[in-house]
């Protein structure tokens, strides 16, 4: 092969690989007005576009259900999806670990101890109003988890193998916890508990929603700053070392943007485990390790999936919206399987 | 020139090499570094390139390196470890854009992909540019590593086992274009190698450590010979010139 024809076999696959998180957006897009169409009273697709693009002109219940009900639940799946896949995209490639993840490095059990203490024992941050205390308080717990985690990997000698160990170490201290403060709850507060690990976009309203978004925005150009570094660091640790980079540092950055990230998100709607997992699967499948395309790929990949999951969960069982949590595994393997049976044209 | 003194490189508190000191390197000069495993080499390699904490002076050209920090260091060094990761879902051409984007001092590149490019066409294997670096074989992947350290044009060039899983075609090849850059850019190259005759073939200079001490150091045809085969491998063996002149190592036992 001659070094033209490689250079033009190059940038086709950048073309290629712009296009298709051209295709993941407009995917999404489709999605997301897909879901706010979806539910008990159907509505037509193009009668959303309309009242999404001109709500003024629409009737009021009709503005009520696209805008205050639908919406807000739809926009944060979208959020959520691309914060837990952007998380866990970071995590695995600063953790080297095709299986860290929010979920799996212990985020959520975490969040859980945080909500489980506000509910059973009313134990939380004393100057916040009452509907955020619980919030407030899984997030505490879910950053903090994620800062343990990174302090942990910070002892001499712990590699990142050790940071993955710790990690699940923790899922298993969190969970105890978690187990113990269910066995003395009361059985009101455990119900409540209960429903708050399974994961559920009904907790959605415009400032949380507004929150998250201000969460990866302040993110972004962080990420795109390290995309280089962190595609450097798929070369191997040394490597990355050699070419200059101070990969400790790289590595605290990404783990406190995916503290914020996955913190927020989990605070916000529970559990929800896979997408973290899957969605930096999916984007390596497609557009490869690049971090240009790859983290974008992620994020997009993840807002799919957690859209498609709410659109799920209001039709699994009619007239009823199933926590989203349990739906995204069920969404999700399917897709994850066909994802991997049909690799190779990653390119 | 690279002038190393009190050089001393070890991990935590272990010291693999206690102060250590060689003769300056010069521009434009292949050194083989050649020692029994564990010896060092590639520890001395990794103090040198600024991954392990080292002591002493390293002096290129009168700045000292020790203790500069690890961005502008790698300005000037390229180091290419011994061996790449597994499942990494990068194209060869990608991995060579990321090593020169990736470096935080280096001057901008107007076109890397090109520089790539060109890269891998003069070691041989542009035809493996738009491969996935996890479906090459181990020696195809050891090109690539090459590739990726001679992409960022150093000044000090330090190449750990590089032909270890090559043909003899591009044994030979490999060592010969290491050989050219060197003299054409003037790069200080130390390289490590297991296969003598190749050392005593391709470098002006061959330095032998064996548990973390340096054994020898001259030219292939002052270092090499039966006693130093003896004491530092082990092995009773001859060293014999063959029809066109070039050294061969022939082992004939090992000494218990
Ligand atoms: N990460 C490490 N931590 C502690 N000790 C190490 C580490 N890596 C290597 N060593 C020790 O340092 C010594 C030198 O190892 P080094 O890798 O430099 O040898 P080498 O000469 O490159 O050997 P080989 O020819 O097998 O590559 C060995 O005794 C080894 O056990
Ligand atoms: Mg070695």
């Amino acid at each position: 092969m001659s070094v033209a024809t490689a250079a033009l076999g190059y940038r086709h696959l950048l073309l290629r690989r712009s296009a298709l998180l051209l295709l993941l957006a407009v995917l999404l897009a489709t999605s997301l007005v897909a879901d706010v169409a979806t539910g008990p009273s159907s509505l037509g697709f193009s009668d959303v576009v309309r009242v999404l693009l001109n709500p003024d002109a629409a009737a009021r219940p009709l503005r009520v259900i696209v805008w205050d009900v639908r919406l807000p639940y739809a926009v944060m799946a979208v959020l959520v999806g691309a914060a837990l896949a952007l998380a866990g995209a970071e995590m695995q490639t600063v953790l080297n670990n095709p299986l860290a993840s929010p979920f799996t490095l212990g985020v959520s059990s975490a969040a859980s101890l945080g909500a489980a203490l506000a509910i059973v024992l009313g134990v939380g941050l004393p100057w916040l109003p009452q509907d955020w205390l619980l919030t407030a308080n899984a997030f505490v717990f879910a950053f903090g988890s994620m800062l343990l985690l990174q302090a942990l990997g910070r002892l001499r000698g712990a590699g990142v193998e050790a940071v993955v160990l710790f990690g699940i170490a923790l899922v298993f201290a969190f969970n105890a916890a978690v187990a113990l403060l269910q066995f003395v709850a009361t059985e009101q507060a455990l119900q409540q508990l209960v429903f708050w690990s399974m994961g559920s976009l009904a907790r959605a309203t415009w400032p949380r929603i507004a929150v998250l978004a201000l969460a990866l925005l302040a993110v972004t150009p962080f990420c795109a700053r390290a995309a280089w570094k962190l595609t450097a660091l798929r070369l191997g640790e040394e490597r990355a070392l050699s070419f200059g980079i101070d990969s400790r540092k790289l590595r605290n950055g990404a783990f406190l943007r995916v503290s914020l990230l996955a913190g927020v998100s989990v605070a916000f709607v529970g559990t929800i485990g896979f997408v973290g997992l899957v969605g930096p699967h999916a984007a390596r499948l497609m557009v490869g390790e690049d971090h240009r395309f790859f983290l974008p790929a992620a994020a997009l990949s993840g807002a799919l999936l957690l859209s498609l999951a709410s659109i799920a969960s209001k039709l699994v069982v009619p007239g009823l919206l199933v926590p989203i949590g349990i739906v995204t595994a069920l969404v999700g393997v399917p897709v994850f399987l066909a994802l991997v049976l049909t690799r190779g044209r990653a390119g | 020139m690279l002038a190393i003194s009190e050089f001393s490189v070890g991990y935590g508190r272990k010291l693999v090499i206690p102060p250590f000191a060689l003769a300056p390197l010069p521009r434009g000069s292949v050194t083989a570094l050649v020692g029994p495993n564990g010896a060092g080499k590639s520890t001395l390699l990794r103090g040198l390139a600024g991954l392990l904490k080292a002591r002493g002076s390293a002096r290129l050209d009168g700045v000292e390196l020790v203790g500069l920090p690890l961005e502008f260091r790698a300005h000037h060094i390229a180091y290419m470890p011994q061996s790449l990761p597994h499942g990494v879902a990068l194209t060869v051409i990608e991995t060579l854009v990321g090593a020169l984007r990736a470096s935080p001092t280096d001057q901008p590149v107007p076109d890397a992909a090109a520089q790539g490019l060109q890269l891998l066409q003069r070691i041989g294997i542009a035809d493996l540019a738009l491969r996935r670096l996890d479906q090459l074989s181990g020696g195809q992947k050891q090109m690539v590593g090459l590739a990726q350290a001679l992409v960022r044009r150093p000044r000090v060039l330090l190449l750990d086992e590089p032909t270890s899983a090559l043909d003899l075609r591009f044994q030979l090849a490999v060592m010969e274009l290491v050989r050219e850059l060197t003299t054409e850019c003037g790069l200080i190259t130390v390289v490590v190698l297991h296969d003598l005759a190749q050392a005593a073939r391709h470098a002006d200079r061959l330095v032998v450590l064996a548990g973390g001490l340096l054994q020898a150091d001259g030219t292939p045809e002052e270092v090499l010979t039966p006693d130093l085969l003896a004491r530092v491998y082990g092995l009773s063996a001859r060293v014999e010139r063959c029809s066109r002149g070039q050294i061969q190592v022939l082992p004939d036992a090992a000494l218990s």
